[in-house]
């Protein structure tokens, strides 16, 4: 079922993304219904947060990603690791506000690049990125959406693929590989 | 005078890091954060040596700004190379056949944007 595809597929594209930037991620439980964003930012973290949305023909949908302001200051890209971020800093909320969309614009990437093998084909819009004390996630409508929690450290990541599709729709068990992996230069000749 | 590249991203963090690394390497760096600024900046800076683009952005994608700088009999040569979470081959086909030079799915290294670089502006 492509439901079962997608739920494996989500899960890893998060843990994946977060381990090309060199944090790594434990996958520690799905988290839906409960609104555990509200608990983390009771334990006075604040939320940085981002929205993809995404949407094809037969299946479209929403993602989410969330964690801590320090965890996302941890994944930046490699040339701006030696540069301290602060809490305090408007610009640095800016800028992490803004990589957290970009974490969330590449999660979907590879979900998109992942099931584009099973004929599940979206486009995906430009990602929103948002902050505060106290986020919630709305519970997710799609037939096998769930809010997963993963764990680095101290530090929490949350992650919801919302998607909506034929919930009975069932998918080849073992695709080939059509399209380019994550991190890979092609010339074109 | 070091040579100008265009990089265009709706990410400050991704402009940030490809521009970190191709200014280490001797790289002038003009940013853009969507297709529409891409194109003032190249008209701003004709003499630029290449462009990297994402293709997922605001106002304009990358592709059509890909397809609007080829059609420029100006430009019409200016090496440009696609920086993107697209794996999708029928994508890279595509961007291939509107004059992309080459394709870099993210996540991205140096090694790599300096690769790409190198191989179509020459060094700076």
């Amino acid at each position: 079922m492509l439901s079962d595809v997608l739920v494996d597929v989500a899960r890893l594209a998060v843990i994946d993304v977060f381990q090309s930037y060199g944090v790594r991620l434990a996958h520690r439980g799905d988290t839906s219904p409960t609104p555990e964003i509200v608990q983390a930012a009771a334990g006075g973290l604040a939320i940085v947060a981002a929205a993809v949305g995404f949407h094809g023909v037969d299946f479209r949908g929403t993602a989410l990603l969330a964690t801590t302001f320090e965890l996302a200051a941890i994944a930046r890209p490699p040339a701006q690791r030696q540069r301290a971020l602060s809490a305090n800093s408007a610009a640095d909320w800016i800028f992490v506000r803004d990589w957290v969309g970009e974490l969330c614009n590449q999660t979907v990437g590879r979900v998109k690049n992942k099931v584009g093998r099973y004929g599940v084909h979206f486009e995906v819009s430009p990602p929103a990125a948002f902050s505060g004390a106290a986020l919630t996630f709305a519970l997710p409508k799609g037939p096998a959406a769930q809010t997963v929690a993963f764990q680095s450290g101290a530090h929490t990541v949350w992650s919801c693929l919302d998607a909506f599709y034929d919930a009975a729709r069932r998918v080849s068990a073992a695709p080939e590989e059509t399209n380019v992996g994550e991190g890979k230069l092609v010339i074109f000749d | 005078m070091s040579k100008k590249i265009i990089v265009v991203d709706d990410s400050i963090v991704i402009r940030n890091e490809v521009a970190l690394i191709l200014s280490a390497a001797g790289y002038q760096v003009i940013e853009a954060s969507n297709g529409h600024e891409g194109l003032r900046r190249l008209g701003d800076h004709a003499d630029a040596a290449m462009v990297i683009s994402d293709i997922n952005m605001p106002e304009m994608n990358g592709i059509e700004m890909l397809t609007r700088i080829k059609a420029d009999a100006k430009h019409a040569a200016l090496p440009i190379v696609m920086l993107t979470t697209e794996g999708n081959t029928e994508l890279m086909k595509q961007a291939k056949r509107a004059g992309a030079k080459a394709w870099i799915v993210k996540p991205f290294s140096g090694p790599m944007v300096i690769e790409a670089v190198q191989r179509f502006a020459g060094h700076p």
